[in-house]
């Protein structure tokens, strides 16, 4: 009566029981994994329904406190700055892909592509942005109050402060008419919860921390295949924007006027100016590649000091820098399209608008690599588990 | 050992379930067996009591059984004292209300 259950309905209950230990924390996985395996095994030769035993280990999943120490293998103070940092990271990516899309105005403001298969897609990536913004949000602030509760309750001053200074700053951006009010007492809450965070975090340190957690460099050869990747990566994207603010661009925003048309209308000194700055863009930007790359592989020449982890977070945010600035440069060439080529269509083009989510997710890429707290070693969260 | 914060029907039930072991271990599913409360409670009930420290548990050593092992739930000698009185405690304050009105399917939780 022992292994694992043959008939389909055992076999599903062994699924279901899988799903719950993988969603445990790892000192106490394998223990309740075992123990449930077991249970299901005997359960028909003891009168209980393996599919109980499978609802009761989803049940368990969802009531444990993850918080307590021998579960998450590690000090009450660690889990509350490893949420805390969780928190941070999450409402930064939620206000970047929200105020992104706010700024811009999202996909509408795209002129349309002609494939409809594109335009559909585009659309629904434009709302999932908006659904995944207020998501993050919400996850975010969850954390920060999981955060304070095991904290102080200065802590949980700053949780509140934090949560209402983000729900006016979303109502501006649903309610134009009260704008300036929701938005000034939303910055002046966020930037206080800020401050007193940090006074919460310095002033009373809490107690228990994991020790630190050296990384080791990379080897030679994955150190060059990471600065290899992240150039090419940062390099193409110099060149997607160029190719964009020099023809995608100006097209969606002379609708219909060929790309000859369109510089053949401009004025000289117009025109001169809009590829200067363009120009000035992909070069500032080219430079700052080629230096990323230098001063990494100079770092990982005189003493291997390159971390996976570091490299990628820098190479991020500079790729949400070039991007960011991206639009900035088609800024002169675009004045000149508008003051000489009527009708203006406006907007940008959906490369454009692509390469702006591009920019914000790489912006939190760096967040997360370089806010959010690091997975504890294996080690230090293991002896719980073997218990 | 710690308190319980909170004390149910279900916790007393787990508890007498343990009581009647008098010092053995006893298997999870059994515990759920004889207290006719779903997995889903008596789950969290023995992490609950173990983490309190009323409870300890082990694995199962039967070297003749092949397959993943049996979890194994035994009351501590302090967990033993403080059951004893909890169920106790439990079942005079049930007492009264069992007098004036027909007992409950689960009774005094006695094994199935």
């Amino acid at each position: 009566m022992t292994g694992s259950p043959a008939r389909p309905a055992g076999r599903l209950a062994a699924c279901v029981v899988g799903v719950a230990a993988m969603t445990l924390p790892e000192p106490v996985r394998e223990r309740h994994r075992q123990e449930w395996l077991a249970d299901l095994a005997g359960a028909e030769g003891v009168g209980v329904s393996p599919s109980g035993v499978a609802v009761g280990a989803l049940v368990f999943s969802a009531t444990l406190n993850r918080d307590a120490p021998e579960v998450s293998g590690m000090p009450i103070g660690e889990v509350a700055r490893r949420r805390a940092r969780w928190g941070i990271v999450a409402i930064a990516a939620g206000g970047v892909f929200g105020v992104g899309s706010y700024v811009v105005g999202g996909f509408a403001s795209a002129i349309r592509p002609t494939l409809a298969p594109v335009e559909l897609a585009l659309s629904l990536i434009d709302t999932a942005i908006h659904a995944l913004a207020i998501t993050l949000l919400l996850i975010g602030v969850a954390q920060l109050w999981r955060a304070a509760r095991l904290a102080s309750p200065l802590a949980t001053v700053t949780a509140a402060l934090a949560t209402v200074g983000l729900a006016c700053l979303v109502a501006a951006a649903f309610e134009p008419a009260l704008l300036a009010p929701f938005a000034l007492t939303g910055l002046v809450a966020v930037v206080g919860a800020a401050i007193l965070g940090f006074v919460v975090m310095a002033s009373a340190p809490l107690a228990g921390r994991l020790p630190p957690q050296p990384t080791a460099p990379l080897p030679n050869r994955r150190a060059v295949l990471c600065i290899l990747a992240a150039t090419v990566g940062l390099l193409a994207l110099v060149a997607v924007g160029a190719v964009d603010l020099l023809v995608w661009g100006p097209l969606a925003q002379t609708d219909g006027l060929t790309l000859d048309e369109v510089y053949a209308g401009l004025g000289a000194v117009d025109r001169a100016n809009g590829i200067a700055m363009i120009v000035g863009w992909i070069v500032i930007w080219t430079l700052f590649v080629v230096s990323f790359a230098a001063f990494a592989s100079l770092l990982q020449w005189r003493g291997r000091a390159v971390r996976s982890r570091g490299l990628f977070a820098v190479a991020l945010l500079g790729g949400s820098a070039l991007l960011f600035f991206q639009p900035w440069a088609g800024f002169s060439l675009g004045m000149g399209i508008a003051d000489t080529l009527p009708p203006y269509a406006g907007g940008i083009s959906p490369v454009g608008y692509l390469l702006m989510l591009v920019g914000q997710a790489s912006f939190v890429g760096a967040l997360v690599l370089g806010v959010a707290p690091r997975r504890p070693p294996r080690d230090a969260v293991l002896a719980a588990s073997l218990a | 050992m710690q308190p319980l914060s909170r004390v149910t029907p279900a916790t007393v039930d787990v508890l007498e379930c343990l009581l009647e072991g008098a010092g053995t271990a006893t298997w999870g599913l059994q515990v759920i067996k004889r207290s006719s409360r779903p997995p889903g409670t008596v789950y969290p009930l023995l992490d609950r009591l173990e983490r309190a420290g009323w409870v300890r548990s082990h694995w199962e050593d039967d070297d003749a059984r092949s397959g993943p092992r049996r979890r194994l739930y035994a009351l501590t000698a302090d967990g033993t004292e403080a059951a004893s009185r909890t169920v106790a405690a439990f079942g005079a304050r049930r007492a009264p209300a069992s007098a004036a009105a027909p007992a409950s399917p689960r009774g005094s939780g006695a094994p199935a």
